[in-house]
């Protein structure tokens, strides 16, 4: 193997040394043929030379007038628009923005709770309440929360003192009609004392209402 | 073992079941459904003023069906809400539970669901109808003794 190794190196190196003096040789006599034709002294040449620089009165033989590219116009477009100007006048009997005709009132009324405890319990008066017991066990605890919030803002001294004294009645007044309902056997008469259990707590809707 | 609404509605003898607490420590109570009108007045008015989630499920091939309630009494100032679960029991022939939609406002799309799933009718519902399916469909999807049907028979129902 070394011996095959050591048998290429010479050849390569043979073959560069070889192929470079041509290379060095072609590119010298070209450059000689170039020198020799700039070096000549021949007045034909130099005549030549002159004839292909162009003459000095052609230089600027195309005046302003004469230019061929035309001159930008102003478009009529910009001319508007600087005339117009950039805000444009409001126009007359227009409204900026909508306004609200018609005020949402957020507050409630200071018997809102109560009022919505009796409106749950006069709604289930009108639907299956399940036995007439219960519907005056709810009835009792319905008007005990009542009285609860009402004792709470007379407290607070937002209501007056007569008005919670009203509400207390009126709820009284109530939980003995389903007393009543609760005493009632036949249908016909548990119907009507319903009607008026129910009368009765709307009229303490409108007093929680009037807080 | 019983809650404090539990021993709240003893105390005023109001028929209920107490069925302990979930996972989460919440008190669990059962109420007829011919009771659940009354209850849910009660429940309203003691504060429960939030209905937080409705649903429904089968509790036994050929057994009850189950309508449960989420109540949860929010207050200001308040961190940690007190909260509730109720579960009304039905049978599975015809199906009826009184809808609670003029208590709390946010039952009426989830009753809807329970409905559509399990076929529980919801009395006085104001717009009871499937809200998943489509109206032809027959059956209830989440029953444990639903058969579902095939890809073909999926065509012909749409």
């Amino acid at each position: 193997m070394a011996s095959t190794s050591t048998l290429l190196l010479p050849s390569l190196s043979s073959k560069n040394l070889h192929i470079a003096v041509p290379i060095r040789t072609n590119s010298f006599v070209r450059r000689t043929t170039k020198f020799s034709t700039k070096c000549s002294s021949n007045p034909e040449s130099k005549d030549q030379f002159i004839n292909l620089t162009p003459a000095p009165e052609s230089i600027n033989t195309t005046s302003a007038e004469k230019f061929p590219i035309e001159k930008r116009r102003r478009s009529e477009i910009i001319r508007d628009r600087t005339q117009r100007g950039i805000e444009k006048p409001e126009p007359p009997n227009f409204e900026i923005g909508w306004k609200r005709t018609k005020e949402i009132n957020l507050e409630k009324p200071k018997g809102y709770v109560i009022m919505d405890f009796l409106e749950k319990f006069e709604a289930l008066m009108a639907r299956e309440f399940g036995s007439k017991e219960l519907l005056a066990k709810a009835g009792e605890i319905v008007a005990e929360r009542a009285r609860e919030e009402a004792e709470v803002l007379r407290d607070e001294g937002k209501v007056e003192e007569r008005m919670v004294t009203e509400l207390f009645r009126v709820l009284k007044l109530m939980e003995m009609d389903l007393a009543m309902v609760k005493a009632s056997v036949k249908d016909e008469t548990l119907s009507q004392r319903i009607e008026q259990a129910r009368a009765r707590c709307r009229q303490a809707i409108l007093v929680a209402n009037s807080f | 073992m019983q809650g404090t609404l539990s021993v709240w509605l003893a105390k005023r003898g109001l028929v209920h079941r107490s069925l302990g607490f979930d996972y989460q420590g919440i008190e669990t109570l059962q109420i007829k459904p011919e009771d659940w009108h009354s209850i849910a007045v009660i429940l309203y008015v003691y504060g429960y003023n939030y209905l937080r989630s409705q649903c429904a499920y089968d509790v036994a091939p050929g057994g009850l069906l189950a309508s449960v309630y989420h109540l949860t009494r929010i207050e200001y100032g308040v961190n940690q809400a007190e909260e509730v679960c109720i579960k009304v029991f039905t049978h599975r022939s015809n199906p009826r539970i009184p809808s609670v939609f003029w208590v709390w406002k946010s039952t009426d799309f989830q009753e809807r669901e329970s409905y559509d799933m399990l076929g529980i009718t919801y009395d006085s519902h104001p717009r009871l109808k499937r809200i998943l399916m489509p109206e032809s469909w027959i059956g209830w999807p989440l029953r444990k003794d639903y058969i579902a049907p095939n890809f073909y028979e999926i065509q012909d129902a749409y």
